[in-house]
């Protein structure tokens, strides 16, 4: 599991995670993305293109950096998932909760209103 | 209290190697030491680990030390000597953790400091305690009525949080449901024993219990993830009203159950969109209706029973494990019974990572 942080002026930070959101690896990135979250001066994206598997507890973590998010008056979107993933987030209706959207294109258009 | 301080000088413990024999054939569990002289194994007498088995060789394989390695070497053994879920044809070194399956047995190889060992043993004797306390809520099945019920409960060796519950809620209502908490381990575990003594008693203030929606806006209420230790679960509630012949369910966060009806091709998905139970607070979960036909018969399982890995390392997913549904019955067998061995049978070797929750209801 990979978390590359993407920062430009004027353009939201944006967070591109890749492999396999399991527990094991959950573990692993859950500090280091929650932290970039808390300093991100504004809105945070989430490029999960590569992401191919988010389990439970990786659920947990996107909800988990959202509500911080949103408790500093911030938004996170996620943006590019893999079908499988997908699927799991709409069981889980996480795509009720946090705005999923197909590019990033769509993702800042969504932020931003 | 006063305790006498350790002694300053760390004294280097020496590694130990160690086979742990799992429980089969009515033999207990235990651990047996791989000293530095050979064992033995087989079913006579005089090896040093007789497995008492037909399917076990009299003397069907030995474990010797080289240097600080374990090397496993079959006596020409009629069954084989399995390691890993590959029968091995030459001497084989084991890497902690590998499991050999002799005929029904399956020995686990471990190695490292024999106060780090005992302390992994006491963490597991914890777990095996948390999954027998959830396996102690799980009801009875059911032989008579108009609603029968029975179930398969395989708990995954680190806990899966899986806990399911059926039962008559007055003389016409009968409800059902099944659940499974976010994570592994015994914090899951009690979690999953919490919220399943809540239903099984009732014991949610105010809560009309024979309306799906207000169970799951409830238990919403009272188990938000930041209270939890960041713990959640999803779960599916149903209850069917015998007068009316009418099913309602909510369903938080988890797949569909499925309603399969005598006649009918395919089994029907039966699933509301709602967040899992601890993710949104205040959410207004909603719920729906299906009719229950004479003979209908209603899965409800764990995703532990199609999240699963194949031998050749395939990823399952709810698609694979819909057409086992339609497959007739297996003699002598429950369905729930008949689901675990296709599953196992499609399961890589060795245990499963996830609990295994299988219940039928069937509806005369």
């Amino acid at each position: 599991m990979d978390v590359v942080v993407v920062e430009a002026d004027g353009a939201p930070m944006c967070l591109v995670l890749t492999g396999r959101l399991d527990a094991a690896a959950t573990e692993l990135v859950e500090t280091s993305v929650m932290a970039h979250v808390r300093r991100a001066p504004g809105h945070v994206l989430m490029d999960m293109a590569g992401v191919s598997f988010v389990g439970s507890l990786g659920i947990r973590l996107l909800i988990s950096a959202a509500r911080t998010a949103d408790r500093a008056g911030r938004r996170v979107a996620i943006f590019g998932v893999q079908p499988a993933v997908a699927e799991v987030f709409r069981t889980i209706a996480l795509d009720d909760l946090i705005p999923v959207l197909p590019d990033q294109a769509a993702a800042l258009a969504q932020i931003r209103t | 209290m006063l305790r006498r301080a350790a002694p300053s000088v760390a004294t280097a413990e020496p590694i130990v190697h160690v086979l742990d024999v799992e429980a089969a054939e009515g033999l207990p569990a235990r651990r047996v030491a791989i000293g530095p002289g050979p064992l033995t194994v087989g079913r006579g007498a005089q090896a040093g680990l007789v497995l008492p088995s037909g399917d076990v060789s009299r003397s069907h394989c030995i474990m010797a030390m080289d240097g600080e390695a374990v090397i496993v070497t079959d006596l020409g053994s009629t069954n084989g000597t399995i390691v890993d879920g590959r029968r091995i044809e030459a001497p084989a070194r084991l890497i902690p953790g590998a499991r050999l399956v002799l005929g029904p047995f399956t020995l686990v190889y471990r190695n490292g400091r024999a106060s780090d060992l005992a302390r992994t043993e006491e963490v597991e004797k914890d777990l095996a305690r948390a999954g027998r306390y959830v396996e102690a809520l799980l009801p009875l099945p059911i032989a008579d009525g108009p609603v029968r019920a029975t179930w398969r409960f395989v708990p995954s060796t680190n806990i899966g949080g899986d806990g399911f519950g059926y039962g008559w809620i007055d003389q016409h209502r009968f409800a059902m449901w099944l659940l499974d908490v976010s994570g592994h381990g015994a914090g899951s575990a009690l979690l999953a024993a919490s919220v399943m003594n809540l239903l099984r008693v009732h014991s949610l203030p105010g809560t009309d219990f024979t309306d799906a929606a207000a169970v799951l806006a409830a238990l919403n209420d009272r188990f938000q993830m930041d209270r939890q230790g960041g713990m959640y679960f999803t779960i599916w509630y149903g209850v069917y009203d015998t007068r009316t012949r009418l099913l309602g369910f909510g369903c938080a966060g988890q797949h569909p159950a499925f309603m399969s009806v005598p006649g009918d091709a395919d089994a029907q998905a039966l699933w509301v969109k709602n967040p899992a139970v601890g993710l949104a607070e205040d959410w207004p979960y909603r719920r729906a209706e299906v009719a229950v036909p004479a003979g209908a018969r209603l899965y409800l399982f764990s995703d532990g029973a199609f999240e699963i890995q194949t031998a050749d390392g395939r990823q399952l997913t709810l698609g694979d494990f819909l057409p086992l549904l339609g497959r007739p019955a297996m003699p002598g067998a429950t369905e729930p019974e008949r689901l675990w061995r296709a599953v196992r049978g499609a399961a890589r070797p060795g245990p499963l990572d996830d609990d295994v929750s299988l219940v039928t209801l069937d509806f005369t």
